[in-house]
């Protein structure tokens, strides 16, 4: 003990002390029980009082009670107590036979009770002392009654011991007050403890439930990034997020593929560390557009080490926090290289279409003036013999006005073609729609149709390239033709914002599935006939150029109405000429 | 040889008349659809030269077929300033056995088909 702690050496003698005091108490607790047990045994025994009990109805009792406590008791304890009890009686038996107690006297009895109630009652210990303390008390007495023997004790003894006992038993009990305290502040810290554990417990219970919980919540989560993470791998195009730092938070496989770098390495660099100083120059404002929290979207060729170059359509959409602050903007990429050849190719195509249907047109406004001087020239030539002053001069004359008209034509084709700006001025549809009517003559003549344009609802000028808009109506009165139409108007109305121009026929119409096709390059019905296809496709992608649009209605039968819709400039007070209507062949 | 020529171009049609006549045709020169059926039943003419689109709703392959009803032998020679391609219709002039002849073109040329249609 010569290591322990202060405190512990200080807290030994207490504990001894108290243990000392139990074992006092225990002594005086026996001096009590044999006191008790002295004068019971006097009172019954004296000579003219009845028994209290006999010896037979104390062992039944005895018995009964022995039996209910075993029922209760914990099984090593109710062993130890039955030795004992069976002990007791064997040795009180044996003493009987010897002659040392007298089988009148029902000590046995006595013994048994006493036994019984000190089993019986929590205390036990004390009461088995008490008990053990009758019984010898009792011997005492009994040896002393025994006629011809000596009382051990007298009546006065056995009082006096009471209470000495008594008395001895209060002082003890009042200076055990402190381990009594003790005992009850073990007992208080025992129920603290007990519900501290209950509670911890509980809480146990509740983390390993809110632990589970959240397991599985990983695992959900955890499938959803592997599955989100497989979509954005297999899908072509370049996915990242980008927090406000401008730094990479997670790329899909294509941008590994692109920056030939792991995921890992993208990841936490600036964006300025992965491009080319340009590049990032062209991207920064449409950075500073997602930082500000505004979706956009940029088409930018990207010059390639080799030859050449890559373009890329990239787009920023802005990510915000359910609170509303800005966490970062994913960019979303899409190369556009292949498409932007096959544009161009289509474009070249269309262009060439284009030029057919322009070439033919002209053509045949060159051919006649063309035919009208040769033929002439040749008929001057072969009256050349009888000499008409009057008839050359006249010759010659019309020979140079035909001259001047083929001149014309082919300037004013090139005012459309070439010397017009590319951009779009405002200006009124109805020159347009005239110069239409008069290129496509011969194809109506040819088709035996009317052509009216009605431009008297809308004077209102519009922004357009007019060679682009004339290619449009040409296009589109050429397939009226071509389906059998009998009258083509041509018709503007004003709607809100757009200027519409409805080219209306009669021809035989189109299915739905026709119509759904018809925007498709190299779609017709006309293959036979020389059709290319291409007409429509042109007009659309003129319209889309113009911000306008172009749609069909048709019924097979009936007819067919194309809608062309041209934005109208913002203000459109100005008024063009009044009415301008119909022309035919 | 009667010739009945069609042509709305006023100066191909003067010159055209002149350049016949003098090559011994006896030509009627007229503008007009209209006018060439008017003429026709006077005229009598073996040969039709006409221009393919002429004013109006007629053009002329329409007068042509017009013209074959009531003069079943009429030979027919088309003239147009329209290009070969999917603005003119191939096969029409074919149809009716007509020659196409495309403008410009030289009257040697014209001579020469008026030659094959009589041979």
């Amino acid at each position: 003990m010569s290591g322990a702690a202060p405190g512990a050496s200080a807290a030994k003698p207490l504990r001894r002390t108290a243990v000392l005091v139990a074992r006092v108490r225990g002594g005086l607790w026996v001096i009590v029980g044999l006191t008790a047990a002295m004068a019971l045994s006097e009172c019954t025994l004296r000579p003219g009082v009845v028994p209290l009990l006999d010896a037979s109805q104390a062992y039944t009792i005895g018995t009964l009670l022995g039996a209910l406590w075993l029922l209760h008791a914990r099984p090593t304890q109710a062993c130890a107590i039955a030795v004992g009890l069976l002990g007791l009686t064997v040795s009180c038996l044996a003493m009987a036979r010897v002659g040392i107690l007298s089988n009148d006297v029902p000590v046995q009895g006595y013994i048994a009770l006493a036994m019984a109630t000190a089993a019986m009652v929590p205390w036990g210990v004390r009461v088995q002392a008490l008990a053990i303390t009758v019984v010898g008390a009792t011997y005492w007495w009994n040896v002393s009654a025994v006629p011809g023997r000596t009382a051990v004790l007298t009546s006065r003894e056995v009082s006096s011991m009471v209470v000495l006992a008594a008395a001895a038993l209060y002082i003890t009990w009042v200076l055990d007050r402190h381990s009594r305290q003790e005992a009850r502040e073990r007992r208080h810290q025992h129920a603290l403890r007990g519900e501290l554990e209950r509670r911890v417990s509980e809480r146990t219970h509740a983390l390993v439930a809110a632990n589970t919980a959240l397991t599985a919540e990983a695992h959900a989560s955890h499938r959803l990034r592997d599955q989100l993470l497989v979509i954005s791998d297999s899908f072509p195009g370049y996915l990242a997020y980008v927090g406000t730092d401008l730094r990479y938070v997670w790329v899909n496989q294509a941008y590994e593929k692109y920056w030939l770098l792991p995921r890992t390495e993208i990841v936490g660099k600036h964006m300025r560390e992965l491009h080319d100083r340009s590049v990032f120059r062209d991207l920064q404002t449409h950075i500073d557009a997602a930082l500000a929290g505004v979706q956009c979207t940029t088409e930018m060729s990207v010059p390639q080490a080799g030859a050449g170059s890559r373009s890329f359509e990239i787009t920023f959409f802005p990510h915000r926090e359910p609170n509303g602050t800005l966490a970062g903007f994913i960019i979303f990429g899409v190369e556009t290289t292949a498409r932007h050849a096959s544009e161009a190719r289509l474009h070249r195509t269309e262009r060439l279409a284009a030029l057919g249907t322009l070439a033919a047109g002209i053509a045949h406004e060159i051919n006649n003036p063309a035919a009208s001087i040769l033929s002439t020239a040749e008929m001057v030539r072969a009256t050349l013999d009888d000499f008409d002053r009057t008839l050359l001069d006249e010759s010659l004359a019309a020979i140079a006005a035909e001259a001047q008209r083929c001149g014309q034509i082919v300037r004013s084709v090139l005012r459309f073609a070439r010397e017009e700006p590319a951009e779009r001025t405002p200006q009124l549809l109805f020159p347009v729609l005239q110069r239409a009517t008069e290129l496509l003559r011969g194809e109506v003549a040819l088709a035996g149709a009317t052509i009216h344009v009605d431009c008297t609802a809308t004077p209102a000028p519009v922004a357009i390239v007019a060679s682009e808009i004339l290619q449009v109506v040409l296009n589109v009165t050429t397939n009226a033709l071509r389906a059998g139409a009998r009258t083509v108007t041509l018709r503007t109305a004003a709607r809100p914002g757009t200027l519409a121009l409805l080219v209306e026929d009669d021809g035989r119409g189109m299915t739905e599935a026709e119509r759904a096709r018809v925007f498709d390059p190299f779609f017709t019905t006309t293959r036979a006939r020389g059709g290319t296809g291409l007409g429509l496709s042109v007009c659309h992608s003129i319209l889309t150029q113009h911000g306008g649009t172009i749609e069909l209605q048709s019924t097979v039968g009936v007819g067919t109405t194309v809608i062309i819709e041209l934005p109208l400039p913002a203000a459109t007070a100005e008024t063009g000429p009044a009415a301008i209507a119909s022309t035919g062949t | 040889m009667r010739i009945l020529l069609v042509e709305d171009e006023m100066l191909l049609r003067t010159s055209l008349a002149r350049l016949l006549q003098r090559a011994g045709f006896e030509v009627q020169a007229v503008g007009s659809a209209g006018e060439a059926l008017a003429t026709q039943p006077a005229f009598a003419a073996d040969l039709l030269i006409t221009d393919w689109l002429l004013q109006g709703d007629c053009d002329g392959l329409e007068l042509a077929r017009r013209l074959r009803r009531t003069t079943p032998a009429i030979q027919v020679i088309v003239i147009t300033g329209l290009l070969a391609g999917d603005a003119r219709p191939q096969l029409e002039p074919e149809a009716l056995g007509a020659t196409l002849l495309e403008k410009p073109f030289l009257f040697a040329d014209l001579l020469a088909a008026i030659e094959r249609i009589r041979a």
